[in-house]
């Protein structure tokens, strides 16, 4: 429960806003490489923190991200001409540089020096990882980039989505992590599971136990539940400021994934998914169900019952990338006979759009005042604690935020562990939390609580 | 095996336990003076039941088998708090708490969180030095195997010594 206040607080990001200025101070992606594909290819509209944006690739390959209103006379750089290192706003020909300097005034006389006094608001930009990263702060010189491990490899994937509601509602269903076994995996049943692996653990107890940390990158939870005589199962996961989350399934030992929440203005934000190959190539997969492997061995394209999410295809719309086909205006294609045949906890289509469909349920930006939390929701309560009191600090006293000056922070990895009871679930997953580190299989295995028969 | 020998045998005896249960009786006292209505009594019911589960907590972890399961009590001791920390912000923001009653309830929750947090780290050190080590239910009950049990007044102020 929040009052109307620190709910706006939390949730508004334009520009002049607490939190808008937060999200300022750290580099943000803002979009996929391949939404530029190739130099001089089409601007590309981008909505970013309330703003409205033209992102270009120039003849040089560098990218762009400019105010969407010319400064002459505020028509649309969308339909500007991408020519040779600049975009020229079609109306009166003013061409600007990446930087946002004017490089050409045809429309004034040839001995007008006007060119050199007028600038576009224009954000550097950096390509790493196949994302856009942008920093729409106010430094002359932008902080370091994050260590996020993930968009450091070059065999990374990245996805997007965009989902029509604010970015922290998003965001908090990535840190919730007792829904998993509801919301995704409410219709298994013991039966469905190996014994011994993490889903097991999950279905024969669904409400885990928690410890919730804050942490120099945000804050970190460990949810823990038994698992063996002698052992817990935990999962770990992460918020890392301003919008970032590593989420809980998989192995913590190998894990190299993060999901930005990165809003484009209060009501919608955009997703991005970032994922690279498991650290040391060592691939478990402690949490498949029986029914996942019947999948696959039909080679069904289910996706090892995760459904599937079918994209439209994108339009030059503000509002128009990275769209699924199921949406509210169609129920998210709820099929509510698959909830009848014991198919799924939901009807929807997959694991991803059962998280669309329940966060926009929610309205475009939750009403925090009529909630009821309790002792499960632990860590949104610290997570929102942390983002609210650091956007005042910023506000009140111009304290610089967690993790802009301290790139390193942000080397960590999340996923599930098998532990002894007898040990500090913090101390002892320290090694294991941290990214950048590959282990041998036979010791992954371990850490899951499987050996690999010889 | 490693002997452990602790500083306090009885859980009651503990500084962070004693300042949980004075808290507690705090926010008792508060919740009762407050009127939130009908429609906001789930949030009185809430605070009442965090300050005596937060208490509990710390005594369960201290009576759980292994040295490390103490932080799992001393976790959701901090998770209560957690909890009341944020519905605090929520009543003193929605003006149903005065700003000194609020102020006096937070520096009292952030002595508590800093308390907990220090037995944490004495545990923690307690547990970098003897790893392996359980405590087992006599020793928890009782002396040490050794027989030799350190006084509160230890003036180390570890929780434990190996």
């Amino acid at each position: 429960m929040l009052s109307k206040e620190d709910n706006e607080l939390l949730c508004r990001v334009g520009p002049g806003t607490p939190m808008g200025d937060l999200m300022r101070q750290y580099w943000i992606p803002a979009a996929r490489a391949d939404e530029l594909p190739a130099p001089n290819s089409p601007p590309l509209r981008v909505r970013l923190l309330g703003e409205n944006l033209i992102a270009f690739r120039v003849t040089s390959g560098k990218v762009g991200l400019m105010a969407n209103s010319c400064p002459h006379r505020g028509a649309s750089l969308f339909y500007g001409r991408n020519e040779a290192e600049g975009l020229r706003c079609v109306y009166h020909g003013w061409k600007f540089d990446v930087t946002g300097s004017c490089v050409d005034m045809p429309s004034e006389p040839l001995e007008s020096n006007f060119k050199h006094k007028v600038r576009a608001v224009a954000y550097p930009c950096i390509e790493r990882g196949g994302v856009i990263w942008t920093y729409m702060g106010t430094r002359e010189t932008p902080p370091p980039l994050p260590d996020l491990e993930p968009n450091m490899d070059p065999q990374a994937r990245v996805t997007t989505m965009m989902r029509d509601c604010n970015y922290m509602q998003a965001l908090e269903g990535d840190i919730d992590t007792v829904h998993f076994a509801f919301l995704h995996m409410g219709h298994l049943t013991l039966e469905d599971t190996y014994e011994g692996n993490f889903l097991h653990y999950q279905i024969k107890e669904r409400a885990p136990r928690y410890a919730v940390t804050d942490t120099e990158f945000g804050t970190c939870y460990g949810a823990y539940r038994p698992a063996e005589k002698d052992t817990y199962y935990w999962r770990f996961a992460n918020f890392l400021f301003p919008c970032y989350t590593q989420i809980p399934p998989g192995t913590l030992a190998v894990n190299r994934g993060f999901r930005a929440w990165v809003p484009m203005d209060d009501e919608h934000t955009m997703f991005f998914g970032i994922a690279a190959p498991p650290a040391g190539g060592v691939t478990v997969f402690p949490e498949r169900s029986k029914r996942q492997d019947v999948d696959a061995r039909r080679g069904s394209s289910q996706r090892a019952g995760l459904g599937i999410t079918e994209m439209l295809p994108d339009t030059t719309d503000w509002y128009g990338r990275s769209r699924p086909k199921a949406d509210a205006s169609n129920d998210y294609l709820l099929d509510r006979e698959k909830v009848q045949r014991g198919e799924s906890y939901t009807g929807l289509p997959s694991v991803v759009l059962e998280d669309q469909a329940i966060t926009e349920s929610m309205g475009p930006i939750y009403n925090r005042s009529q909630e009821h939390l309790g002792t499960s929701d632990t860590m949104i309560i610290r997570t929102r604690l942390r983002l609210i009191r650091a956007a005042q600090a910023l506000r009140d006293k111009g304290e610089i935020p967690p993790g802009v000056d301290q790139p390193e922070c942000y080397r960590q990895r999340s996923g599930g562990v098998i532990l002894p009871r007898s040990v500090d679930w913090f101390e002892a997953t320290r090694d294991l939390r941290k990214a950048f580190v590959e282990y041998p299989e036979e010791f992954v295995l371990e850490t899951i609580g499987e050996r690999r028969n010889a | 095996m490693a002997m452990w020998h602790l500083e306090c045998r009885n859980v009651y005896e503990l500084n962070a336990w004693q300042k949980a249960d004075a808290f507690s009786t705090l926010l008792h006292d508060v919740c009762r003076d407050l009127d939130l209505g009908r429609d906001k009594e789930w949030l009185i019911y809430l605070l009442q039941q965090a300050g005596p589960r937060m208490r509990e907590a710390v005594e369960k972890g201290w009576n759980r088998e292994h040295l490390a399961e103490c932080l799992f009590g001393i976790s959701e001791a901090l998770t209560f708090l957690a909890l009341i920390d944020y519905y605090l912000l929520f009543l003193r923001h929605a003006g149903y708490l005065t700003g000194e009653r609020a102020d006096e309830v937070d520096g009292r929750l952030r002595e508590l969180q800093d308390e907990l947090a220090a037995l944490a780290g004495r545990v923690r050190e307690a547990l970098r030095a003897c790893p392996e080590d359980s405590l087992s239910s006599s020793l928890w009950h009782g002396t040490s195997p050794r027989g030799d049990v350190i006084s509160d007044s230890d003036a180390t102020g570890g929780l434990f010594v190996c």
